[in-house]
């Protein structure tokens, strides 16, 4: 049986915090029914939220350095478990996993991975964590991945190669949070994207930047309760509007026959097939356009030309007349941006026609690259979850080998709760889309779906192609890496759920940020900086560098987050497939083959990393537009980029098995 | 107490103790890729089997990952039986 010793004062103080976060629902919600505005309320969550991790941090402040580092080895199972769910759910699966599993469907659309996928992916990985690394990681009393990987071969080189790596996956990952920690502290704010962004950042850097793992632990337990207790609180709502009872997977399964009775009538629907033929011509013509730009762009802008000509001389509108000049060809003076903007029209009409109306694409039967990719990514989820330094590292933050697996297991019990909520808000999700949207006039639609398309941050968009005035599937357009955000209005429950939702976004994103600035600036600081330049510096000196280390690097992320538009799940994805390329060959290996040496950990990591890269960047729409290459030509088995870890993985075992018995053969 | 910061530390141990993969482990990484495969499986076997996906792969399987996990660590330690 599992033991649970419960130190009782921090356990006292945790189920404090959760019986208050409870009854400031409870208050927001009385707020709400005697008129309170809601951005007063949503502007409360956003402001206690960040006051609150704050507070932690200054009152978690350290210099010590194995406080800082390393939260002293002496947090317990269940701490260390749910700062580890914490630390995990980030902003693309909290966010985003309802979202996927209702555009994408169960079983993927017979081209991509369905959202099942990334449900047993996430998940998964945590046993492969528990059973083959945990408690090692512990038992060597480092306190960084790198350090470990260093000691473990003696090699300065290795712990230097897996610094960079582990400094490459954490920042990949980072700038996908810092995206959405901007999204969502803009959308409770009412502020810009980027002073969200750095508004949520200040709450970060005083939790981190003062106390530490130490602090960031304690953080992390309070955010996941945060996070546990907005999704399930929402699942128990919406599942109550719905079907009157609290038990939301239950009344998920009462919905789902009737969606897809309602699924079946809309995928034969004269109407949606006649919009499905519209968006294929259109696809045909973008097509075309691609493969001859400047021609295309010639006839499109005498085109345009002539219809501005026409609605000036018909004195039309200054919006109609903006809205003709909109078109890329107009505005566009160079070919590569106007063929990259056909492209990403094409690639939105192709989801538009993809993804399934239900919850899977009709008679999909027999193999196809779908269910490929779908193992694929199985395969690098797991093995990148078992493998994500800044995750790894929460396993030398306990006492004993022991405790480590037992938080891995409290950690795993956690984040299933909160995915059980997700998918099945997905399914309730889609029965208001296929019941309310579908199949009503552009002029009358559901209120819901006019304020999520006119909000700042939409997360809807409706373009009617076949002109019929009426709302089709194929016609909708869901933002799914923010959707859920839109759940209370959607569901029609009161607008303080949009606040308590918001809140948990906020506490994925940043307790997920806090593990990755931590891990970055410790690598650079412990793994990089010291173990090369300064050796023998003094231990204060060390926390003082990652300390300032720590505030440059998310001051960068936050840069490089605020100037380019971020695709949440494709970089989190990335990230888990380099890490697993980059770490679990070398870790597997290291741990369990005494044949592992240096030279083999080092070809490991170098060519699983490598490859992982090279098959993300030749996949990459800009690079493959910079060297004319299609995408026919570099997809390897038809595997997504995302997958790359599927060829990096076995790359790096192999290369890590023959590096160690060449050089042991010429030693 | 005095955090070791680098290898040469004396209070961090100077070498890595390898250890073999205990037998839980062992047979709770098969079952873990057994329980995914089979499921992904009968997902895309019966396309059409929309509560199946549901109840099973998306609600059953992760709940039996927590209990796979879990029976997994139960003996903890290097002592424990290998790996056959």
């Amino acid at each position: 049986m599992m033991m649970m010793r419960l130190k009782s004062w921090p356990w006292r103080l945790l189920l404090i915090g959760f019986a208050c976060l409870l009854l400031l629902t409870c208050l927001l919600l009385l707020a709400d029914f005697a008129g309170v505005p809601k951005g007063v309320v949503n502007g409360f969550f956003l402001v206690a939220s960040i006051i609150g991790y704050a507070l932690i941090g200054m009152f978690c402040r350290t210099t010590a350095p194995e406080e800082y580092f390393v939260a002293g080895r002496r947090i317990s199972a269940p701490l260390n478990g749910m700062a580890t769910a914490a630390d995990w759910l980030s902003a693309a699966s909290f966010i985003g996993l309802t979202g996927l599993l209702l555009s994408d469907g169960f079983v993927g659309d017979g081209q991509h991975p369905g959202g099942l996928a990334y449900l047993l992916g996430w998940t998964g990985g945590f046993c492969l964590l528990g059973f083959l690394f945990a408690a090692k990681l512990n038992l060597s009393q480092s306190i960084t991945i790198p350090d470990f990987l260093g000691r473990r071969f003696d090699s300065a080189a290795v712990r230097w190669l897996a610094a960079w790596g582990a400094i490459l996956c954490s920042s990949v990952y980072l700038v996908a949070q810092i995206y959405g920690i901007g999204l969502v502290a803009s959308m409770l704010s009412g502020l810009t994207f980027e002073l969200g962004v750095f508004l949520a950042l200040g709450g970060i850097l005083l939790c981190s930047f003062l106390g530490g793992m130490r602090a960031v632990t304690w953080t992390q337990g309070v955010q996941c309760l945060v996070i546990v207790v907005s999704m399930v609180v929402l699942g128990m709502a919406v599942s109550l509007k719905t079907q009157g009872h609290p038990f939301v997977t239950l009344a998920a399964a009462q919905s789902l026959p009737q969606i897809q009775a309602r699924a079946q009538q809309i995928e034969v629907d004269p109407a949606e097939l006649s919009t499905r033929e519209v968006i294929s011509l259109r696809m045909s013509n973008l097509d075309v356009k691609i493969a001859e730009p400047v021609y295309a762009r010639e006839v499109e802008r005498q085109t345009v030309a002539r219809q501005v000509a026409r609605a000036k001389a018909e004195n039309a509108s200054l919006r109609d007349i903006q809205k003709l000049e909109a078109n890329p060809a107009w505005r566009e003076t160079s070919v590569d941006r106007l063929v990259s903007a056909w492209q990403a029209e094409r690639e939105v009409l192709a989801q538009a026609i993809d993804r399934p109306v239900g919850f899977q694409v009709p008679y999909l039967s027999g193999w196809n690259p779908g269910l490929s990719n779908s193992l694929a990514l199985v395969f690098c989820l797991m093995l990148g979850t078992a493998a994500l330094p800044h995750i790894l590292v929460r396993s030398y933050t306990t006492a004993t080998p022991a405790e480590a697996e037992r938080s891995v297991v409290w950690a795993l019990g956690i984040i299933v709760l909160v995915y059980l909520c997700a998918s099945s808000l997905a399914v309730l999700l889609k029965s208001y889309v296929l019941n309310e949207l579908v199949g009503s006039h552009l002029d009358q639609l559901p209120d819901w779906a006019d304020r999520l398309k006119l909000r700042k941050l939409a997360l809807l968009s409706i373009q009617d192609y076949n002109h019929d005035g009426i709302v089709q599937f194929a016609d909708i357009r869901l933002f799914n890496d923010y959707l859920v955000l839109g759940v209370p209005e959607i569901t029609h429950i009161s607008s303080v759920f949009t606040g308590l939702l918001a809140a948990g976004a906020l506490a994925a994103a940043l307790s997920t940020a806090d593990g990755l600035l931590l891990t970055i600036s410790n690598a650079l600081a412990q793994d990089l900086y010291f173990q090369t330049a300064a050796p023998d510096a003094p231990p204060l000196r060390r926390v003082m560098l990652s300390k300032i280390l720590l505030m440059v690097v998310a001051l960068l992320a936050a840069w490089f987050a605020t100037n380019r538009p971020v695709s949440i799940l494709f970089w989190v994805t990335c990230a888990f497939s380099l890490a697993a390329a980059t770490f679990f060959p070398v870790l597997l290996l290291g741990i369990y083959w005494r044949g592992m040496n240096r030279v083999g950990a080092l070809l490991a990591m170098v060519s699983g990393l490598t490859i992982s890269l090279f098959y993300i960047a030749v996949n990459h729409p800009w690079v493959q537009m910079r060297l004319h290459l299609h995408a026919s030509e570099t997809l390897w088995l038809g595997l997504d980029p995302v997958c790359a870890g599927v060829f990096g993985v076995p790359v790096g075992m192999f290369f890590g098995f023959l590096g160690s018995k060449l050089s042991s053969v010429k030693n | 107490m005095h955090l070791p910061t680098t290898a040469s530390e004396p209070e961090a141990p100077q070498t890595i103790e390898l250890t073999h993969l205990p037998a839980r482990s062992f047979w709770g990484s098969v079952g873990l890729v057994v329980l995914t495969a089979g499921s992904l499986g009968l997902a895309w076997l019966f396309p059409d089997a929309t509560m199946v996906h549901f109840l099973w792969v998306a609600q059953a399987v992760p709940i039996l990952y927590f209990l796979l996990v879990w029976w997994g660590i139960q003996p903890t330690h290097p002592d424990d039986d290998d790996a056959p």
